[in-house]
């Protein structure tokens, strides 16, 4: 089964993967990349400190077949709405 | 025997207690590696508990996915509840290679009849799976992935230290990342990733099979691990 590389960037903060794990396919590792980038997105994202993951996936060479994002977007209406008049 | 040596460590059992539990133990069979040592919708007329090796009660979804809801380590009873029961609603498999010992429903319906200290010994089993139970929801639901992993660790190393089983700080955790994801409800990459973080970090090494706790205090402070749930206690009960 070949190895794949599953780097997680989370901001500015890279963590490589160095160990890998082996996946019969492409198909497989970009599934478990997925759930991955979901999963840290609902550990990480709600608390602000960065509003984007990426998980790049690396095969056996380390060259990346296939990056997931996950981020989240929060606007808040600037200035606030005034109160509607009783 | 492990499941008398873990009823002592809640209780002190007379030599009479004793040998009556070692006369109860009908049979003992191995069970292979990935086996079920109970199915879903059995009706066991016996209940099993572990004498070497783990297992994990776990329950499969229709899409194939796979949620383990407990693990166990000698000592333990698989399916003690059955006694009451009567029919499984889930699996218990065999994580590795296990040795398992059985005790009949008769036996512990005498036993609770007649020897309620025992009984009451053996219902400590069942309200410590309950308290496991909770933790691992509030796990779920409400801790991060490395909160989580970190609590499975602690709680593991306690209840295996209840049973001899952890030598210089380090026991065998025979669970691959997959089997792990599938207790904790997380995907194998995660698991990896935080097993290497915890590993950067200097908490945990690992020497072959073996796990080594590297740094107890800081490991529980992360996971706000607070052993009581498990009961251990030699106390009047």
């Amino acid at each position: 089964m070949p190895r794949f590389y599953f780097d997680v960037r989370e901001g500015a903060r890279l963590t490589p993967d160095e160990d890998g794990l082996e996946f019969d396919s492409l198909d497989a590792a970009e599934h478990e990349a997925a759930c991955t980038a979901a999963e840290i997105g609902r550990d990480r994202l709600p608390t602000g400190g960065s509003r984007e993951i990426t998980v790049e996936v690396k095969n056996e060479h380390r060259q990346r077949v296939l990056t997931i994002t996950v981020s989240m977007q929060v606007d808040r209406v600037e200035p606030p709405p005034q109160s509607p008049r009783a | 025997m492990p499941f008398i040596h873990k009823l002592e460590q809640y209780d002190r059992l007379s030599d009479t207690e004793r040998q009556l539990l070692e006369g109860a133990i009908v049979r003992q069979r191995a069970v292979p590696k990935g086996e079920d040592m109970i199915r879903e919708g059995d009706c066991p007329a016996e209940s099993t508990f572990l004498i070497k090796g783990f297992a994990a009660r776990y329950s499969l979804l229709r899409n194939g996915k796979r949620q383990i809801t407990a693990l166990h380590v000698p000592g333990d009873f698989v399916d003690l509840h059955s006694f009451l029961v009567k029919k499984t609603d889930h699996a218990v498999m065999a994580i590795t290679p296990c040795t398992v010992g059985t005790i009949a429903h008769e036996t512990l319906r005498g036993i609770s009849e007649n020897h309620p200290h025992l009984a009451r010994l053996l219902a400590v089993n069942i309200v410590v799976d309950g308290a496991i139970h909770r933790q691992w929801i509030v796990a779920m639901g409400r801790r991060s992935a490395r909160e989580h992993m970190a609590h499975l660790l602690c709680e593991l190393f306690v209840r295996l230290r209840a049973v001899g089983l952890v030598t210089d700080d380090s026991f065998d955790l025979p669970l691959t990342q997959a089997e792990l994801g599938d207790s904790l409800g997380l995907s194998t990459v995660h698991v990896n990733r935080v097993l290497q973080d915890l590993r950067k970090e200097g908490l945990i090494t690992w020497r072959g099979e073996a796990l080594a706790i590297e740094d107890w205090p800081r490991l529980q402070e992360i996971a706000e691990f607070d052993p009581t749930f498990l009961s251990l206690e030699v106390e009047p009960r």
